[in-house]
């Protein structure tokens, strides 16, 4: 009487075959697994869910935020994050587990899924070192020539592994003393912020090896008003913002990095009333170079990671807001989709996704259960921008 | 504290705990039906999780001889469903979600289609393989039976016959009619 | 190497800091290290709660609570982790928690999977030992006959669905997996006479297994059909006192069958309610517990019904089991969808699950309710009296 695999399957078999025809409804095939369209619209995002509370099991759900869809997840190990490369079809996930899900030998991963199955494709596996860090979107990013994957080390000391996409291995370790994290240039390479205050610039050969560093001029009072490390790229030219709400622009077109004019978000008046970027990550920008940037009034040393409870829309080339949007709930990050009518994406203190209408600011939607703690957006720049 | 911690806080403890009184209310609520009224907790069961309060939009199979909304726990077919509904996280009512996997093996109940008042089989096949979809938390037990009869419990995780038994969501496949 | 660097950083940061204080500093300097540990006996009114984690199955956990404390900080003691809707046992003889889990090598994506019992130390909570056993326990909603430990704490007993169904035993005092026991259409395991022990079978029959001193089955043999399985079946697991296991039914009946010798013996059945009272139903996720006294509890919903039995109740109804009395019923604070107790004499508690996951606390058998707790776990499912 044992319950055996065979006896079960056949079970139902016999069920189905007995009764499916006197059916109204037909029977359904088992198994039946999703695929999903590809090439996906422009208004798909992914939203990471740390699950703080949980931090061994987090993960990205692939939501439409047109339609309100829930399109699948992937499950993550722990301080996990994402990049995606539309021309690869391919995600790119880092995660951390160990053997026994809190305790164990440590195991470092890029995973690879495809983006019509969402299904695991390729593992690579890191020296275990990997920055164990909360959610943070410049902890890996793709060089502009779509060629090379970097992933920021922290053991304390920081370095960076740079995994050729083509062969899916790792090319190259690269050691980065004093500087962290990774932002694309538009010539194949990548900046770090420096604990000293300057940005280095390193350059990568063929195989991934660095050819080149550069490093500016002290331009990063970290003392008194440091850059966040949380920035937009825009046309090429880096968008980062001090903890006060000066824009630092960074022009990453060519070999030699130029130190922008830096520019305020506020005005004066807006500035004594305390005015600050805030947010989890706090910063977007559209194709066009539309750049939202979450704000919240009443700013003081430690609110530079507060909810937002306004974003401010700056056209693009243009230093005052063209428009105050006032949150329906306020903003732990934001991120905009790349349509003609770029959609404001904004995850929210209540760990819901709200959708604006990014140009006029009206709430258009709102995607609810996504986790635990959805702290990150990230539209996918899916070439599609109609 | 500041206010990010407190509003956090806030927020993700008022969220897990919605969640859960949504998911555990609202498995009580859908599991009485109709017939309790006279449970104290059942009009806030109702309240705390009206249709369509997941944020998940009603959907529909578009077919009128399978009425309902396969995204709400009220649909026909969920009548002995244990889980996340899979048509919130990516499948639908008989499909799972991409990249998961269909467990070839699971227990199976007999649900009444109001259309046509006729009783189906309904396979209720899990999808394996990513961690728990969280979404659309739906319990119900109509002719569940302990698990020492595996063939007729909803309490098992049946990802079995796949190459992991880690429980993403729930389906509601139809393998034919009842015949009593 | 990296160990070193850290530490390196720490220290010369730790000794730094107090250069920089002023000369006459109010707080003295605190050491840094510092870990906690629990008594050795915990006292017996404490609690283990199993929070499955049913949004995180693999960080599932299971915590040291004392429920008489007033505050979240002194009610939480401590944490074992528990992953994939783990098993929990303990053992007074030898002062340690087990735990029956399962991991993936790539947790909650996959990969090849692990079980083992895991051996955690009372007194530091920190893991001692882990024991692998086959990959093949039961994963499904908590039960707390899954698994079980023999009645001198010798072998831990896991219950395996694959779907074959046998049970595996551990050595728990070798720290070895001794074997698997077929149990062919039969489940879970309920410790009998020595060092045997039974499980449920779908056909209604119970299936009793004997062990020998070093853990190999010797025999076994079945009942007749005591368990109405299709009509009125009885929940997966017992009220135990005095030696019999009082089995609830979905209709409410009880069925006790006497575990106290190598061989059970089924007794007959009685009904928890009287004729008139037949709309209330036990239900819920364990909807029975036993105090050390062997008073009785039962989780009873007025609107019972078909499909109703894990539902929950509005009351607990207290009985004296030897003589099917029915003692008190205790009108519960809110809704109520699983039991656990704990203590003795006059600290006896009952806990209750209540749909906002949150554990309310009673005296027993009087049923006063002392408070709400404030630690706020997920889903905390099963709660057992520390040993």
């Amino acid at each position: 009487m044992k319950p055996s695999v065979r006896a079960i399957a056949h079970c139902t078999l016999l069920i189905a075959a007995i009764s499916s025809a006197q059916a109204e409804l037909p029977a359904e095939p088992i198994p039946n697994v999703e695929k999903l369209a590809v090439p996906y619209p422009g208004s798909y995002a992914i939203v990471h869910d740390f699950a703080f509370g949980s931090l061994i099991d987090s993960s990205f759900s692939l939501v439409d935020t047109e339609d309100q869809s829930f399109k699948g997840m992937m499950s993550a190990g722990q301080f996990a994050t994402i990049t995606h490369s539309v021309a690869r079809q391919r995600f790119y996930v880092g995660e951390t587990i160990h053997t026994r899900g809190v305790r164990g030998k440590r195991q470092d991963l890029i995973s690879i899924y495809d983006f019509a199955n969402l299904a695991l494709v390729k593992e690579i596996e890191l020296p275990p070192r990997r920055a164990n860090i909360v959610v943070n979107k410049a902890l890996t990013a793709i060089t502009s020539d779509d060629r090379f994957l970097l992933v920021f080390n922290m053991d304390p000391g920081t370095g960076v592994t740079v995994i050729d996409l083509d062969s899916e291995t790792i090319a190259a370790e690269i050691s980065t003393p004093g500087c962290s994290l990774v932002y694309p240039d538009q010539v194949g390479g990548f900046l770090q912020l420096c604990g000293n205050g300057t940005v280095a610039r390193i350059a990568l050969n063929d195989d991934g090896t660095q050819a080149d560093r550069w490093v500016s001029d002290v331009i990063n009072d970290i003392d008194n008003d440091p850059l966040s490390e949380k920035a937009t790229l825009i046309d090429g030219v880096w968008h980062f913002f001090t903890y006060a709400g000066a824009v630092q622009p960074i022009d990453v077109r060519g070999a030699t990095p130029q130190i922008g004019k830096r520019w305020w978000l506020a005005s004066e008046a807006e500035r004594k009333d305390n005015w600050r970027p805030a947010g989890w990550h706090g910063n977007a920008a559209d194709a066009k170079g539309n750049l939202w940037v979450g704000m919240t009034p009443n700013g003081y040393n430690g609110s530079h990671k507060d909810p937002a409870p306004e974003v401010w829309l700056y056209k693009p080339g243009k230093q005052k807001p063209a428009k105050r949007i006032e949150l329906k709930s306020p903003a732990l990050s934001i991120d905009a989709t790349r349509h003609k009518k770029p959609r404001l994406l904004v995850v929210n203190i209540e760990g819901s996704l709200d959708i604006y209408d990014g140009l006029s600011g009206k709430h258009l939607r709102r995607i609810t259960e996504l986790g635990e703690t959805p702290y990150m957006v990230h539209a996918i720049h899916t070439g599609d921008e109609s | 504290m500041s206010r990010l911690q407190k509003l956090t806080e806030q927020a993700t403890r008022g969220l897990a705990r919605r969640s859960s009184r949504r998911s555990f209310l609202g498995l009580i609520g859908a599991a009485i039906g109709g017939s309790a009224a006279s449970i104290p907790l059942l009009p806030v069961a109702r309240a705390s999780a009206p249709a369509g309060d997941s944020g998940v939009p009603a959907q529909s199979t578009g077919n009128p001889e399978d009425p309902g909304n396969p995204a709400s726990c009220d649909y026909w077919r969920y009548c002995g469903i244990d889980g996340f509904l899979c048509s919130c996280c990516g499948g639908t009512a008989n499909s799972c979600p991409p990249g998961t996997e269909m467990s070839p093996l699971t227990w199976v109940g007999t649900c009444r289609n109001p259309a046509d008042g006729m009783n189906y089989i309904i396979s209720y096949n899990d999808c394996c393989g990513k961690s728990s979809c969280g979404r659309c938390m739906c319990n119900r037990n109509e002719d569940d039976r302990p698990v020492y009869r595996p063939n007729l419990n909803n309490d098992i995780d049946w990802c079995m016959g796949t190459s992991t038994n880690v429980y993403n969501c729930s389906t509601a496949v139809i393998l034919g009619l009842a015949t009593e | 190497m990296i160990k070193r660097t850290l530490s390196t950083l720490l220290v010369s940061a730790t000794l730094s800091l107090p250069l920089s204080l002023p000369a006459v500093a109010d707080l003295e300097p605190e050491p840094i290290g510092r870990i906690e540990t629990l008594p050795a006996q915990y006292p017996d009114h404490w609690m283990m709660v199993h929070d499955v984690s049913f949004f995180h199955m693999f960080e599932g956990e299971v915590l040291v609570v004392d429920p008489l404390a007033t505050t979240m900080g002194e009610q939480y003691k401590g944490m074992l982790t528990a992953s994939f809707i783990a098993s929990y046992e303990q053992s007074a003889k030898r002062n340690e928690h087990y735990v029956a889990e399962t991991f993936y090598s790539r947790g909650s994506r996959g990969g090849e999977r692990t079980d083992v019992v895991t051996i955690w130390d009372k007194e530091t909570l920190k893991v001692s030992g882990e024991i692998i056993v086959p990959p093949k326990r039961i994963s499904g909603m908590p039960k707390d006959i899954t698994t079980a430990m023999t009645p001198d704490e010798r072998f831990m007993l896991i219950y395996n669905f694959t779907p074959g169904q046998s049970i595996s035993v551990v050595d728990m005092e070798k720290r070895v997996f001794v074997e698997e026991v077929s149990t062919p259409g039969c489940g879970f395991v309920l410790p009998n006479g020595k060092r045997s022990f039974t499980s449920i079978c779908s056909n209604g029959t119970l299936l009793t297994t004997h062990l020998d001193r070093n853990g190999k089955a010797t025999g076994s043999e079945k009942s007749a059909v005591v368990i109405d399985a299709n009509d009125d079946p009885v929940f997966e697991g017992a009220a135990m006192s005095g030696g019999v296991a009082y089995f609830p039914t979905f209709q409410g009946r009880i069925l006790p069958i006497d575990m106290s010798g190598k061989n059970i013996e089924p007794q007959d059945t009685w009904w928890l309610t009287d004729e008139s009272e037949r709309n209330w139903r036990p239900g819920g996720m364990k909807p029975y517990a036993t105090d050390s006294e062997g008073l009785g509890y039962f989780l009873m919903n007025p609107e019972g019904g078909e499909g109703t039995h894990k539902d929950g109740g509005a009351e607990v109804w207290v009985y004296n089991l030897a003589e099917q009395k029915r003692l008190g019923r205790i009108k519960l604070q809110s809704w109520g969808l699983a039991l656990g107790s704990s203590g003795s004499g006059d600290g006896r508690l009952l806990s209750v699950l209540n749909p906002d996951m949150q554990l309310e606390i009673y005296r027993i058998p009087d049923g006063e309710f002392v408070h709400t707790l404030s630690i706020a776990p997920q889903t905390p499912f099963m709660v057992y009296g520390a040993q």
